[in-house]
């Protein structure tokens, strides 16, 4: 009887004691970010099969948040009517993204039925309606500066060297003397297209995996962030004590 | 052991970790000329290409998973053999990657240059050694499956689909060279 007696009221002690008041109140308050980040955990345990990295975010907002800006057009050339031009180590063609990882474009000129670009340490062979038929980086020491023409050859101007570049076999060869080299010429492409490359280079700049994982540990917000991902890891540290606490006070 | 002898300790064992990493690292591992020297004995071997016609687009494709980058693809050869760089993005860069085949089997598989932070492990020999004496199997796909590295998934995925775009090519420039001479 004693002892039906003392249960309620040791119940209501142990409702009353610090650390169940604690954990309830930390339990409720911090459901929020355990939720968060018990979620993007679990979507980042799978990013690959998810594929989160070659899938982005183009939003301005997010975009924003991380002070991305569209890259600026480095260099840009014209050939037969279409603009191929470089920014954030991307070729683009009439401000579609045609190449990666690609260094400053030096030039674009014309030759038989193709387009010929060279870049820093490459050659691109493009036909007419801009689609890549072939890029070659050729074993040379220098980077190329300039890419002409004398009406049959492609020149390359390569440590003010010149070079003739031979599109079927895709090799260099020396040929000091060649008179005559008109010489590709920059140019500025339009608004609309400088538009386009910004489109297209932001478009893949900013991946689902990047911000996820920014999200998971509390990055996504500038200091701040970290210092919320901090407590709710003292939070979830501090509800794992108490609750094994209670459940041997209880017991 | 004292204090002295743990700080040595310490600091060597950081210098060996430093160089191990450094070792490691992503970069050129071996240039275009070095591999076609290693691979044709010499620098300069015969070239030709591969044009992406309809069908070969479609086996390609296929094979990789996505279209091909390029219209046509260049590959070098000698009497027997052909050799291929292929340039496949792991996760978001590309692997460039020197394959020789050779009577239809891959002779040797190598990593010319890794642009990424991680999977680099690909390019070791207890890896890059699986890819030697493999053939095309059914449907075109590999005859033995490639074991993977943890933490490089991706790359070991890219480095198998080049293989197995090196073996499909090879097997084209083969037909259609008996096709030639069968037509003269």
């Amino acid at each position: 009887m004693n002892t039906l007696n003392e249960e309620p009221k040791r119940q209501q002690r142990l409702g009353k004691h610090w650390a169940r008041r604690t954990h309830r109140v930390l339990g409720v308050s911090s459901v929020t970010f355990i939720f968060l980040i018990s979620l993007t955990g679990l979507v980042l345990n799978h990013a690959d099969t998810l594929k989160l990295s070659t899938h982005y975010i183009s939003g301005p907002v997010m975009l924003g948040l991380y002070g991305i800006d569209a890259p600026p057009v480095e260099t840009a050339f014209e050939a037969r009517g279409v603009i191929f031009a470089t920014a954030d180590n991307k070729l683009f063609a009439n401000g579609q993204l045609m190449a990666d990882e690609v260094e400053a474009l030096r030039g674009a000129i014309t030759k038989d039925d193709v387009i010929v670009l060279a870049t820093d340490n490459e050659f691109f062979i493009v036909t007419q309606s801009a689609e890549l038929v072939e890029r070659f980086a050729p074993d040379v020491s220098g980077l190329t500066g300039r890419l002409g023409t004398d009406g049959q050859l492609a020149v390359a101007d390569i440590d003010s060297h010149q070079f003739v570049f031979d599109t079927n076999s895709m090799r260099l060869q020396s040929l000091p003397g060649i008179t005559n080299v008109t010489w590709s010429q920059a140019v500025t492409p339009s608004q609309q297209q400088v538009a386009n490359i910004a489109a297209t280079s932001l478009g893949k700049t900013l991946s689902w995996e990047r911000v996820l994982s920014d999200l998971h540990s509390g990055r996504i917000l500038p200091t701040v962030g970290r210092y919320l991902a901090d407590i709710t890891a003292i939070c979830l540290l501090y509800l794992c004590v108490t609750g094994i606490f209670l459940w041997f006070r209880r017991r | 052991m004292g204090s002295k002898s743990l700080i040595s300790l310490v600091f060597v064992v950081s210098i060996a970790l430093y160089g191990a990493l450094a070792i490691a690292a992503p970069g050129v591992y071996q240039t275009r000329t070095e591999f076609l020297q290693e691979a044709l004995g010499t620098e300069k071997p015969d070239s030709d290409v591969v044009w992406m016609n309809a069908e070969l687009r479609n086996v390609v494709t296929k094979v990789l998973g996505h279209p091909p980058a390029m219209l046509r693809m260049r590959y070098w050869y000698d009497a027997s053999r052909t050799a291929w760089i292929i340039d496949e993005i792991g996760k978001e860069k590309p692997i460039t990657l020197g394959i020789v085949v050779e009577n239809q089997e891959i002779q040797s598989f190598s990593v010319l240059q890794f642009r990424e932070s991680r999977g680099w492990e690909i390019r070791y020999p207890f890896f890059t050694n699986q890819f030697a004496a493999l053939r095309l199997g059914k449907s075109r796909s590999m005859s033995q499956d490639i074991d993977g590295i943890s933490g490089a998934t991706l790359s070991v995925r890219a480095a198998t689909r080049s293989a197995n775009l090196a073996l499909v090519l090879d097997e084209y420039t083969k037909r259609r060279t008996q096709a030639a001479a069968t037509t003269r």
